[in-house]
């Protein structure tokens, strides 16, 4: 025996190992990595379309049930027995070049296999079936049984026969993928998932002979092939085309349904406020087009809204093509990764919403700087996609500014033809009336009169409303104006001097004073409080604190008014008598409303009690309280409500007071309802003038 | 009555109308003291405050002081505040309108007393000037006082987010009091929200809300 033959122990003798997979590693990846059936039937026409193929055919039988089976068959390049060897068979490989273009110049999608595992799993058995554009004169097939891996331990101790065959006569290029023995049924909302999933796989939004078109056979997917043909884009009223190039530098348009440029935008423009910006990623084109789906525009359209709705309920959103295909799951129903509905929600003027409007980004990756997750629910979220997202919002956000300076422009318009436009309106309808039968017409004719009438009504008494709001606010700014003036100046020069002179002649007079200046200067007192309560009385009611929603002591605001009007109301020789029901009520509202109405009906009392010949003026305020609610009662001994309809005294504009506005009950009666309440007159009252009730809501009593 | 302010003889009057500056100076003239007014317009208010100091022992002065063009270069809050702070004693006669109140809380801490006209007189016009020479002296009465206390936002006014409400509880727990970001260090702007909590001196001695004064403010 010769040394070589004897065991020796060297550094040559090594025992070699592999990691080997367990059989039960394909069954765990399989479940987890099929999101669903769209997703997972999407990726194996991403294969057909790494294959350069031009037509994808799906087909789906007895789906609906347990054991259906799934068939795609596409026309591309097809595998020989080495393709399917180290190609289709291998997971987890990326074979994709992205720096090789295909033979059709596709930038490959660059499925590792998994997606494929996950969709060939759908069944208990797989086969594929190809033949190959290099040898179309051979046929190379395979089958799966996943059954046989289920029952063997490891993955290498299944053998896949590959055999190799000559096509039939009618077949040709391209490879076929069978799943049969369908572990779960496919329901008809899935079926219209991936309908709409192949559908909008390659952008069908472009009219790229070259483009790769999927298609399903299944009713689902004809009728929306058909909806999805009918390109709504014409009527969109705003078309925006934002892009930024390979310097990272962005532009943006705007064009009407005509395809006109409304707006453009360069760079700085579109980043706003951070000039030294530029977008880190590749070179992104954002289309949106949005609509406004209204009748008014849709008018005059050969399209209904109806229509161009259902599309774009269909396919609307903004949809993300990376290298020309789709991809999961922006713009799906339900994503809305530009935050297009966020956005509205916070400024609802002029902002599209995902229901109203369609949108692709396409982005050209030739790098491979975004890279999607392996379970296909999109993309890592990285700097690259980042960068993305904020072009796409910044274009989002010029288009809205643009948007709302035209608006601003069309609102002023509409103001002046807001008149012309009713009475074209009008019109329609009295023609309209006209076509009508004669038996019909009659009463219709009757009924749009009353209504005309009724209407005019309205207007004119809003027209008076808005006038005399106009007049009193003007009134009321000049008030404030001069109040501000007198009484910090001549009051206070009066009120000084009065001060002074009553210290000069003190010291003159000595005791002789009181009996001879004493009561004059405190008529002169008297009187410069109650004018200075003119301006302060002004002046408070303008106090911008009042306006402020707030815990309100609704008996505090009261006092306080009465302590400001004192001074009037002994002038005046009234007697206000306060009848306050025990405890605090309060509520959540503004001093001002609780302040507006209190005021005026004490003015409305006061102004008739000037007009009414008695001898001790008086009025009255009384409240009562229950626990959720408070009466205000405010009475006087005047006339009470004569000349006047007693539903009329709401109304703007009617008084019996030939210098008064007639709005003090008016804005009594809104500034009531803001509060929540109700307001209601009696003709007389027990002091024999008029009462007015106002009921309003508390929170509680203090 | 005479002053018993035996370091105050002279003071000077400002109010932007002949009649306004004229109806201050009489009861100046009541309290003995000799009275000058300012009746040509001041330009620059540093160079101003140097002679004041030199020439008179007091101020009065009216808050409105710019209806009349280019009578004065600030309103008698900030003026008043100026002659505190240089060491004039000073006392301030104004309305005192709600509208003004944040106006007048930015200086408050150096205006010990303000007047309204119709309290304005030789009694309260000394009692003023004593309550100003007495701050300087490091006698504040107890509504002058400053304490390090906590301040509760309670509202941020949403017509205007320059004023907001606050809550003093050592002075009062229930009385919200009108306060203007303009008092705090700016870089607290951003903070004052609803329930946010600071602490700054102030001056809880006080009865009156619109009294109240604000500084040192904390985190």
């Amino acid at each position: 025996m010769s040394s070589e033959s004897k065991p020796v122990r060297s550094e040559e003798d090594v025992q070699f190992a592999h990691i080997k997979f367990s059989t039960q590693i394909i069954k765990r990846l399989g479940e987890e990595l099929n999101p669903s059936f769209d997703q997972s039937i999407l990726e194996l026409v991403k294969n057909s379309y790494d294959a350069d193929a031009l037509k994808c055919t799906v087909v789906l039988k007895n789906v609906t049930e347990l054991g259906g089976s799934i068939e795609v068959e596409d026309t591309g390049d097809g595998m020989d027995g080495n393709g399917i060897r180290n190609g289709w068979l291998v997971l987890g490989q990326s074979h994709k070049s992205l720096q090789k273009l295909s033979r059709l110049e596709r930038i490959s999608a660059g499925s590792k296999g998994l997606g494929r595992l996950a969709a060939l799993r759908m069944g208990n058995m797989a086969s594929v079936t190809s033949i190959p554009y290099i040898d179309p004169l051979s046929k190379y097939s395979l089958v799966i049984d996943w059954d046989v891996f289920d029952n063997a331990a490891l993955v290498e101790e299944v053998q896949l026969p590959i055999n190799h065959t000559s096509p039939e006569k009618n077949e040709k290029v391209g490879t076929k993928i069978v799943i049969s023995g369908l572990r779960q049924s496919i329901s008809e909302r899935d079926v219209k998932k991936i309908a709409r999933g192949l559908i909008l796989l390659s952008d069908p939004f472009d009219d790229d002979p070259k483009a790769f078109k999927p298609t399903l056979k299944a009713p689902e997917f004809k009728q929306l092939e058909v909806l999805v043909a009918k390109r709504y884009f014409d009527d969109a009223d705003y078309h925006l085309v934002a892009s930024i190039n390979n310097l990272g530098q962005a532009e943006a348009k705007i064009l009407d349904y005509r395809g006109e440029v409304l707006f453009s935008a360069d760079h700085v423009d579109i980043i706003g406020k951070d000039k030294a910006k530029i977008y880190h990623c590749p070179a992104t084109e954002f289309n949106l087009w949005a609509f406004l789906l209204n009748a008014t525009t849709f008018s005059t359209r050969s399209t209904t809204i109806g229509e161009v709705r259902e599309w774009l309920n269909e396919f609307g959103g903004v949809h993300l093509y990376e290298n020309g295909l789709r991809v999961n799951p922006y713009g799906n129903s339900g994503n809305d990764w530009l935050d297009l509905n966020l956005s509205r929600a916070r400024s609802p003027e002029e902002r599209p919403s995902t229901n109203t409007s369609i949108g692709k980004v396409t982005v050209k990756d030739s790098k491979g700087l975004l890279s999607q997750k392996t379970d296909r629910s999109g993309f890592i979220e990285n700097e690259v996609f980042h960068q993305i997202k904020l072009f796409c919002y910044d274009a989002l956000e010029w288009m809205a500014k643009k948007r709302i300076e035209q608006a601003e422009i069309r609102r002023q318009k509409e103001r002046v033809a807001s008149g012309t436009i009713s009475q074209v309106k009008k019109e329609d309808v009295k023609k309209l009336i006209s076509e009508l039968p004669v038996e019909t017409r009659v009463s219709f004719e009757k009924t749009f009169k009353a209504y005309e009438k009724s209407q005019e009504k309205v207007v004119k008494n809003l027209k008076s409303e808005v006038q005399l709001y106009r007049t009193l606010s003007t009134a009321g700014i000049t008030a404030a104006t001069f109040s501000h003036e007198s009484s910090g100046n001549p009051i206070k020069i009066i009120t000084i001097t009065i001060s002074s002179l009553e210290k000069r002649i003190k010291n003159k007079l000595g005791s002789d004073f009181d009996e001879v200046f004493a009561k004059p200067i405190s008529m002169i007192r008297n009187a410069i409080e109650s004018l200075a309560v003119l301006g302060t009385t002004t002046l408070k009611l303008l106090a911008h604190d009042k306006r402020r929603p707030v815990k309100l002591d609704v008996h505090k605001v009261i006092h306080d008014i009465v302590d400001t009007f004192d001074p009037f109301l002994k002038g005046r020789n009234i007697n206000l008598q306060l009848e306050l029901a025990d405890g605090n009520p309060f509520l959540r509202g503004t001093e001002a409303s609780v302040e507006s109405v209190i005021t005026n009906l004490l003015n409305n009392s006061i102004v008739a009690l000037e007009r009414s010949p008695v001898g001790q003026r008086i009025i009255k305020i009384r409240t009562t309280v229950s626990a959720t609610s408070m009466e205000i009662l405010v009475s006087d001994n005047g006339p009470g409500i004569k000349d006047i309809n007693i539903r009329d005294i709401w109304l703007p504009g009617q008084s019996t007071n030939p210098n008064g506005t007639g709005l003090g009950l008016t804005i009594v009666r809104d500034a009531v309802i803001d509060l929540g309440g109700e307001s209601s007159a009696q003709v007389t009252s027990e002091l024999g003038g008029a009462e007015i009730s106002i009921k309003l809501p508390i929170l509680g009593i203090a | 009555m005479t002053s018993n302010l035996t370091q105050i003889s002279k003071i000077r009057v400002i109010d932007d109308t002949d009649s306004g500056r004229d109806a201050l100076g009489l009861v100046v003239e009541d309290a003995n003291f000799t009275l000058e007014e300012q009746s040509s317009s001041i330009y620059n208010l540093d160079l101003y405050l140097q002679e004041c100091k030199e020439n008179v022992d007091a101020i009065v002065s009216d808050h409105h002081l710019r209806r009349q063009s280019n009578y004065f270069p600030v309103d008698g809050a900030e003026f008043v505040s100026r002659c505190y702070q240089t060491r004039i004693p000073s006392l301030l006669v104004t309305k005192f309108e709600s509208v003004e109140v944040a106006e007048f809380r930015r200086y408050r801490k150096y205006i010990p007393v303000i007047l309204k006209p119709a309290e304005y007189n030789e009694d309260t016009l000394i009692a003023a000037l004593e309550k100003s020479i007495n701050e300087f002296k490091g006698n504040f009465e107890s509504d002058r006082k400053s304490w390090r206390t906590l301040i509760r936002i309670e509202d941020v006014d949403p017509n205007n987010p320059q004023n907001f409400y606050a809550i003093v509880p050592a002075w009062n727990s229930r009385e919200a009091i009108a306060l203007n970001l303009e008092l705090l260090p700016p870089e607290f702007s951003n903070l004052v929200k609803p329930e946010a909590r600071f602490y700054a001196q102030v001056n809880i001695g006080t009865e009156k809300g619109n009294e109240l004064f604000f500084s040192n403010w904390e985190l």
